[in-house]
């Protein structure tokens, strides 16, 4: 066997100490507060607040860059950003179709917070952008719920089932 | 409260909260159509027919029948929604006033959360062949 170490020997002291100053039973007792504590969280009243629906170009310009995939709207896109393929957040590039078919969830907007409606539309008819690619997953479920996910191809409806980029339209306020 | 006594509280009411869904945001039936219908039925309930059925024109119709108001919560993607029978049955409602035009039934009573309940149990298999037995069965009556 090798020879402890200086560290071994830390270590080894302070498990001892804790397990001399702490029972599995108190362990426990704290582990289930906690449980108890983290899971009334989203209990707790919170202030909705009850804004009219969005103006677009109102909640762009305060709500950071539309083409990064940190980007409040993009919190559940899977692909590549038609805001960096010669589009926009909400508008296909020229020479693509957008799918009218499409996987909708809500994101939360850090300027008013808001959580709003969001349409994930494929824009169909060319090959890949490989610009911008996100893949972020915010309430987003598994392919066995095909309506709530994001890998998908969701060119259904259109000319062409070759996927370009994607787009995060805001559809409303969800309340 | 002994030690150990604490523990077993704290541990049961800890795994009973975890064991608890998730609550779902309560949202209107509006913003439910958008979340779990609009997808594929699109904002105004003209879908894309051959790929997905329109809601507008059809349902009203469907209202008529008892096996129509079945048909509707057996659908696969209303049986299976993660919505409580509550919210479901606000849901189907709301939907069914937005896209029936004129076509309502005078009659027409809101959807019950056990109606959703019963019908969840039973999530139709043969979706195209119940849809074209029903609306032969509205032509039918159309004609008597």
């Amino acid at each position: 066997m090798s020879p402890r170490t200086p560290l071994d020997r830390v270590v080894e002291k302070l498990a001892r100490g804790l397990a001399r100053s702490t029972s599995r039973r108190s362990a426990l007792a704290r582990l289930g507060a906690w449980l108890v504590g983290a899971a009334g969280l989203p209990l707790l009243p919170v202030a909705r607040g009850h804004a009219a629906l969005p103006d677009d170009a109102l909640i762009e310009g305060d709500a950071g860059d539309p083409t990064s995939c940190g980007y409040w709207r993009n919190c559940a896109i899977d692909g590549f950003l038609c805001a960096c393929c010669g589009g926009t957040e909400s508008a296909c590039p020229p020479g693509t179709e957008m799918s009218p078919i499409t996987w909708i969830g809500t994101c939360r907007n850090p300027a008013d917070g808001n959580d709003y409606v969001v349409s994930y539309n494929d824009c169909c008819g060319s090959t890949l952008c490989m610009r911008c690619q996100c893949m972020r997953t915010e309430g987003e479920k598994p392919p066995y719920v095909l309506w709530k996910n994001n890998s998908l191809l969701w060119c259904f409806g259109t000319k062409s089932r070759a996927v370009h980029c994607s787009v995060s339209i805001v559809l409303g306020v969800a309340k | 409260m002994t030690r150990p006594a604490r523990a077993a509280v704290a541990l049961a009411l800890g795994a009973a909260l975890l064991a608890t869904p998730p609550l779902a945001r309560a949202y209107s039936p509006e913003v439910n159509y958008a979340l779990h219908c609009q997808g594929c039925h699109l904002a105004d309930g003209r879908a894309t027919p051959g790929l997905v059925p329109p809601l507008d024109g059809t349902l009203g119709r469907m209202m008529r029948l008892r096996a129509g108001r079945a048909y509707v919560v057996r659908l696969p993607n209303v049986a299976a929604t993660h919505l409580d029978d509550a919210d479901t049955a606000a849901l189907v409602t709301w939907v069914v006033r937005r896209f029936a035009g004129g076509e309502l039934p005078e009659d027409f009573v809101p959807f019950t959360p056990q109606e959703v309940a019963a019908g969840r149990r039973a999530p139709l298999v043969d979706v195209e062949g119940a849809r074209r037995a029903l609306l032969e069965q509205l032509d039918g009556q159309a004609l008597e």
